[in-house]
């Protein structure tokens, strides 16, 4: 799985967005608030089928509603370009350029009852109410409405996520698990439970190799990794990495390694399970002195190529760029694409969010300069 | 810190501490950045082709405001060798062109030159060493804005380079040895172009001097539209 391009429509700030190309690592930068952050949620939303419990997550990271009440708004209809249900028949629309087909849509509906004729084998014919899903477009043409719903639809497969409703239905598009599996690695740290759990999963398994090498790249006197039980101030057990280095005798928490460490290993834990499909980065440079981050990209479009990852991280840091501009070009084999998030200054655009794309050869000429284009 | 989001750019380390003294002087109460490529040709000057490539990763940085404003300074180098005006013309519209940059006709391109955005953003300027019209360089155009009282020791410079019976520098780069001999002459020898400003050696009522800083304030103090 690999988008070749993005195309995201209607979804928070980006009402109209292309990126025109994509690489296999894309690196996304732009000012606070410009929409980077919500490229990475559209991605997720794409990769999970816009599956309920990840709607509601996203929700909750934005202490936005994602449940029925007697107040405005209503659930998810802040994730909608100027907060709004759109009238019309706009959608939330996440996919590739010039590819409607398999472009994954998410409309705001109103639930209402038709009344069909249906005719039986035997030729009888009877009234029949149905429920159905309409548009604001339609909605003159109904006088009572049951409720207000989310439409998700990729290909000819349909999800009714209804608000009145706690359970989601028309399960005809796979509303558990990821259609594209992903990682996806918040701005704060992951706790070390949920780590532990993430190791637990992948023990005596190649991933576990692939955790290993990468901790080695990056630390090189690193020699083996594993959790173990700790207890806390009140009595209860929690999980804690320890790693034995080269030429002590003796394990030593992961943690006295300093911050930097526990970043890594959380990355590197992510990375195996977004096989075949994205890695999202929320603040690459979180954590990480820029004298390893060159090392870290390195790693990154390594194993982006040999376990086809496509991999998106956003960041701050011109250390970051520049790091990445330097691998990118480097690495000849893996294609790795820059692009800033950032209010369009034509006239034509009128404050559109539009990207900025550098394509390798645009990386090399920038960093051959002293311009930052951060 | 806030990086500048005017940009000027040049073609290599002499011109850009030449033009960041030319520009402070201006005080055009904005901050420009001098900006030049470090790509060195085989000869180990920066290339005219190096602000050519970086204008192009560079002009699109102008869609979201990430720049308002670019301006390049190149020389027109000669025709013989393949360049001058014209030549720099067409190389440079080829970048401009499908960005919606076009040159704006003006009566004299002497006060610089000027390409307008179809749909709002800032005018891209450019000027070609020395006059926009001739072949040559920034030493050219140097020599043209020497002081009066400046002119005995050019003039005896200039004679010491022409006596030279077999110069290791083609004669088209003549203009560079002269410059760069009666900097040599200076009260304080080994500096820069930039020592013929910071020692007050040239003339800024001469009509060259004096369409630059106009064409650099037209360009740098003209706001893009929705600035």
């Amino acid at each position: 799985m690999m988008l070749n391009s993005l195309e995201i429509k209607n979804f928070r700030s980006l009402e109209d967005f292309q990126v025109k190309k994509l690489g296999q690592v894309n690196l996304i930068v732009g000012k606070n608030n410009c929409g980077k952050s919500s490229v990475l949620e559209a991605l997720r939303i794409y990769a999970g089928n816009a599956n309920k419990s990840l709607l509601e997550n996203i929700a909750l990271s934005h202490d936005e509603k994602y449940t029925l009440d007697d107040d405005e708004p209503l659930p998810f209809e802040d994730s909608f370009t100027d907060r709004k249900f759109p009238v019309g028949e706009k959608a939330i629309s996440i996919g590739e350029l010039n590819n409607t087909k398999d472009a994954l849509t998410i409309y705001h509906v109103y639930r209402v009852e038709k009344e069909y004729s249906v005719t039986d084998d035997e030729g009888n014919t009877r009234k029949e109410i149905r429920q159905l899903s309409i548009t604001q477009k339609s909605l003159a043409n109904y006088n009572h409405i049951l409720g207000n719903g989310l439409l998700v639809k990729k290909k000819d497969h349909t999800a009714l996520i209804d608000f009145n409703l706690q359970l989601t239905s028309l399960r005809r598009l796979p509303q558990t698990g990821n259609a594209i599996p992903y990682s996806y690695i918040p701005t704060q740290l992951i706790s070390m439970d949920d780590l532990a759990k993430e190791w637990d999963s992948i023990a005596l398994t190649d991933a576990e190799k692939t955790v290993k090498q990468a901790m080695q790249i990056i630390l090189p006197d690193f020699e083996n990794l594993t959790f173990v039980n700790a207890s806390t101030n009140n009595g209860k057990t929690r999980r804690l990495a320890k790693v034995k280095l080269k030429g002590l005798s003796h394990p030593i928490p992961l943690k006295s390694l300093g911050d930097g460490m526990q970043h890594i290993l959380q990355l590197v834990l992510k990375i195996s399970p977004a096989k075949g499909g994205f890695l999202l980065i929320d603040e690459f440079e979180n954590g990480l002195h820029y004298s390893v981050q060159e090392k870290v990209w390195h790693l990154l479009f390594e194993l982006a190529e040999k376990l086809d990852i496509q991999i998106f991280a956003t960041t701050h840091s011109w250390d970051c760029i520049e790091s990445f501009a330097k691998v990118a070009v480097a690495k000849q084999d893996v294609d790795g694409v820059l692009f800033r998030v950032g209010k369009s200054v034509r006239n034509s655009d009128k404050g559109r969010v539009i990207a900025t794309v550098f394509e390798e050869e645009q990386l090399y000429n920038i960093t051959q300069s002293d311009v930052e284009v951060r | 810190m806030e990086t500048s989001r005017q940009l000027l750019l040049v073609e290599g380390d002499a011109d850009k501490s030449f033009f960041e003294i030319i520009i402070e002087k201006l005080s055009l109460n904005t901050t420009v950045k001098v900006a030049l490529p470090k790509e060195v040709d085989n000869d180990g000057y920066n290339s005219k082709e190096g602000v050519f490539n970086l204008l192009k990763a560079l002009l699109s940085q102008l869609d979201d405001g990430t720049f308002t404003h670019i301006a390049a300074i190149v020389d027109s180098d000669y025709i013989r060798y393949g360049h001058g005006y014209q030549k720099t013309i067409t190389r440079i519209s080829t970048i401009l062109d499908p960005l919606g940059f076009e040159l704006k006709e003006s009566e004299s391109t002497q006060n610089g030159l000027c390409f307008k955005h179809s749909d709002g953003l800032a005018d891209f300027g450019l000027w070609i060493m020395p006059d926009n019209q001739n072949e040559g360089m920034l030493e050219d155009w140097i020599k043209s804005c020497i002081k009066e009282d400046e002119s005995p020791l050019f003039q005896q410079a200039s004679e010491a380079v022409g006596s030279l019976s077999d110069p290791k520098f083609k004669d088209h780069l003549a203009a560079k040895a002269e410059v760069a001999t009666w900097l040599a002459w200076q009260k304080n020898p080994g500096h820069g172009l930039y020592g013929t400003l910071n020692a007050d050696l040239l003339d800024n009522t001469q009509p060259l001097f004096q369409a630059l800083e106009q064409w650099l304030k037209a360009i740098y103090l003209t706001p893009s539209s929705t600035l």
